[in-house]
C-alpha cells in the first residue's frame, strides 16, 4: 500500500514539474507565439485569400468580391510585370560580381594587409547607412549634367557621358552598381567568418609548395567557401526579388519600365493604384518564383560535391 | 625537431612578402576610397552652396563654411528636431522590444524543454523564407483595423513579437551556455525566471550586444514601415523626413545633404566608435544585413 502511494506522490511530482516546466516555456515563447500566429501563419493565409479577390484599400468590405484566378489570369497580359520579371532577372547578374568582390576583399582582410580591422570597419559603412542617404548622396553624384561623375568623364575626354538613372540604358547598371557598392561589405564580413574556420595549415603548407597568392586564393580560398557561396547566392536571388525601397526612392521604376522590380511593383500596385488583391496574387508568384531559384541551386549544388 | 618551414627562409623572402603585403594594402586603399568618397563628398557637401558643390575639380575643403543648410534642416519650417524625436523614440521602443522578445524566445527555445518546441522552432526557421511582401498587405490591413495607421505604435509594437532573426540569434548564443551551470541552479532550487536573468543573460552579453546594434541599425534607418504607416509630417522619422525633404527641396542640395549628414553621421560615428566591439561579434555570428 504504502509503496504505491509513494509512487503515486512521485509521479504526481514528476507530473507538476513538466506541466510547470511547459508552461513556463510557453509563457516565455508568448510574444514570439503571439507574432508568429498573428504576422506569419494569419497573414500567409490572408494574402492567400486575398489574391482571389478584388481586395482594395479603398473599398468598404462588404464591397469585396471573389474574383476566383482572375488576379493570375491578369498578371500573365500585364506588360508592366512582364517588364518587372525581365528586370529582376537582369540584375540576377550583380550577384556574381558583388560575391566575387566580396571574396576578394575578405581573402584580403583577412590576414593579407596592413590595417584590416581598418579596412573591415570601411567596407561595412554603406550597409549601415540609411538607404535614403545612399539613394540621395549617389543621386546627386550620378546628376547628368552637373554632378561630379559625368564632369569627370567629360574631362576625360567623353563628350556624351551616360545620363545615368534618366536613361532606359543606363538606369538599370546604375542601380545595380548601387546594390553592389551598398551590399558587398556586409557579404565580406559573412565570408571573413567562413575564413576563420579554414585551418592555417593549409596556406603554410600551399606557401611551403610554392604556391602564389593568387593560386591560394583560387585553389583553396574559393572551393572551400562554397557553402557560404552557396548561402549567399540564394540570399541575394531574394534580396533581389523583393527589395524595393531602393527603387522606389531613386527611379520609381522609371524611366519607362527600364527598372520596375516585382518588388516594388507590389508596392506599387497596393499602394499607389490600390489594388492590393491583385498585389497579394504577385507576392505569391514572388514566393514561387524564389523557390524555383532556390531549387535550382540545391540541385546544382548537390551535382558538385568534393 | 623539425623546424618551422617559414623560418628557412631568407630575408630576402621576408622582404617580398612585406612589398606583397604593402602592394595588397595600397589596393584595398583604393577600394576603400570608392566606399568612403561619397560619404566625404556627403559631408563637405553639406557645407558648401549649391554653386560650388558642384564645381569641378571638387574642393573638399570648402574655403568658408556654409551653414544654411544644416540652419535650414534645424531650424526651417519642416523642423528636423521632431523627427530626430520621433526616430530616438521608435528605435528605442523597437530595441526594448526586440531585446524583451528575443531573449526570451531563445533562451526558451535553447533552455527549456516544452512539448513542440522543436517542430514550432523548426517551422519559424522554415517561414523566414517567405518574402516580406506575402505579410506586407495582410500586416497593414490588420494594422488598419487596428486603428494604428497614422499611429507610432505600428511601427514599434510588432518589435515586443518577437523577430525571427533576433530569436534564432539568441538560441544560438543561449545553446552554448553549459547545462551544468544551469543544472547546478536548479538544483539550489532556482526557477527558470531566475536561471535567465541571473545566471544566463550575464553570459550572453557578446551575443545580446550584437542583437542591440543590428536592430538599432535596422530601426533607425527603416523606411518602408514609415512610408507605409505614416501620413502625417509631425510623425515621420528621419529616413521618411529625407525623402520628403529632398523631394520638397530638390534643388536645395546644401540642404538635402545637411540633413542626410544629420541622419548618418550619429550612426556612424557610433559604430566606428564601437567597431573593435562589433566587427568581431558580428563576424563570428554572421548574417542580418
Amino acid at each position: 500500500m504504502k509503496k504505491t502511494e509513494l509512487m503515486q506522490q512521485k509521479t504526481h511530482a514528476r507530473r507538476m514539474r513538466n506541466l510547470k516546466e511547459n508552461l513556463t516555456g510557453y509563457l516565455f515563447i508568448l510574444p514570439n507565439l503571439v507574432g508568429f500566429l498573428v504576422f506569419t501563419v494569419f497573414a500567409v493565409l490572408f494574402s492567400f485569400f486575398m489574391s482571389f479577390t478584388d481586395w482594395s484599400l479603398i473599398k468598404k468590405f462588404q464591397n469585396i468580391k471573389f474574383t476566383g484566378l482572375e488576379n493570375y489570369i491578369d498578371l500573365i497580359s500585364d506588360k508592366w510585370f512582364h517588364a518587372s520579371v525581365i528586370n529582376n532577372v537582369w540584375f540576377l547578374l550583380v550577384i556574381p560580381v558583388m560575391i566575387f568582390l566580396a571574396m576578394v576583399f575578405a581573402f584580403m582582410v583577412n590576414d593579407k594587409v596592413f590595417f584590416k580591422n581598418t579596412f573591415r570597419t570601411i567596407l561595412y559603412l554603406p550597409n549601415i547607412t540609411s538607404v535614403v542617404a545612399i539613394s540621395v548622396i549617389w543621386f546627386t553624384l550620378f546628376n547628368p549634367r552637373s554632378g561630379p561623375i559625368n564632369e569627370m568623364l567629360r574631362s576625360l575626354g567623353m563628350e556624351n557621358p551616360p545620363q545615368w538613372l534618366s536613361s532606359v540604358v543606363w538606369a538599370k547598371p546604375t542601380i545595380g552598381l548601387l546594390m553592389i557598392w551598398k551590399t558587398v561589405g556586409y557579404y565580406t564580413i559573412l565570408y571573413l567568418a567562413a575564413l576563420q574556420g579554414i585551418p592555417r595549415q593549409l596556406y603554410e603548407a600551399a606557401t611551403v609548395d610554392g604556391a602564389s597568392t593568387r593560386q591560394q586564393f583560387f585553389k583553396i580560398t574559393m572551393p572551400l567557401l562554397s557553402p557560404t557561396t552557396f548561402m549567399l547566392t540564394i540570399l541575394s536571388v531574394m534580396n533581389i526579388f523583393k527589395d524595393w525601397s531602393l527603387i522606389q526612392i531613386m527611379t520609381e521604376g522609371g524611366p519607362g519600365t527600364s527598372t520596375y522590380t516585382i518588388g516594388y511593383y507590389i508596392y506599387y500596385a497596393a499602394f499607389k493604384k490600390m489594388r492590393m488583391g491583385y498585389a497579394a496574387s504577385m507576392a505569391w508568384v514572388l514566393l514561387v518564383i524564389i523557390m524555383i531559384f532556390t531549387i535550382i541551386r540545391f540541385r546544382t549544388e548537390k551535382k558538385r560535391d568534393f | 625537431m623539425m623546424m618551422k618551414p617559414q623560418l628557412k627562409f631568407s630575408e630576402n623572402y621576408r622582404a617580398t612578402r612585406f612589398v606583397k603585403k604593402l602592394l595588397l594594402t595600397l589596393f584595398m586603399v583604393l577600394v576603400s576610397f570608392t566606399m568612403l568618397l561619397p560619404f566625404l563628398w556627403m559631408i563637405s557637401s553639406s557645407f558648401k552652396d549649391s554653386l560650388s558643390m558642384f564645381k569641378y575639380p571638387i574642393e573638399w575643403f570648402p574655403k568658408e563654411l556654409n551653414l544654411t543648410g544644416y540652419k535650414k534642416v534645424w531650424q526651417g519650417d519642416v523642423n528636423f528636431s521632431i523627427f530626430f524625436l520621433n526616430s530616438v523614440k521608435i528605435t528605442f521602443l523597437a530595441v526594448v522590444g526586440t531585446v524583451i522578445s528575443c531573449t526570451m524566445g531563445g533562451y526558451a527555445y535553447a533552455k527549456i524543454k516544452f512539448i513542440g518546441r522543436d517542430s514550432l522552432f523548426l517551422m519559424k526557421l522554415s517561414t523566414m523564407m517567405i518574402p516580406s511582401q506575402i505579410t506586407m498587405l495582410p500586416t497593414f490591413m490588420i494594422f488598419s483595423w487596428l486603428g494604428w495607421i497614422n499611429h507610432h505604435t505600428a511601427l514599434w509594437v510588432p518589435f515586443f513579437l518577437g523577430q525571427p532573426f533576433g530569436t534564432f540569434l539568441m538560441r544560438q548564443y543561449f545553446l552554448k551556455v553549459p547545462e551544468e551551470l544551469l543544472d547546478s541552479a536548479r538544483m539550489d532550487g532556482a526557477n527558470h525566471f531566475h536561471i535567465f536573468i541571473k545566471i544566463a543573460m550575464p553570459l550572453v552579453k557578446a551575443g545580446l550586444s550584437v542583437l542591440i546594434f543590428l536592430y538599432f541599425v535596422w530601426a533607425w534607418n527603416n523606411y518602408e514601415g514609415p512610408l507605409l504607416y505614416i501620413r502625417s509630417t509631425n510623425l515621420y522619422t528621419l529616413p521618411l523626413a529625407l525623402k520628403f525633404f529632398s523631394d520638397e527641396f530638390s534643388t536645395n542640395y546644401t540642404a538635402i545633404m545637411a540633413a542626410s549628414v544629420s541622419m548618418t553621421v550619429p550612426v556612424l560615428a557610433l559604430f566606428v566608435g564601437l567597431q573593435r566591439f562589433f566587427i568581431e561579434d558580428i563576424t563570428s555570428t554572421g548574417l542580418k544585413g
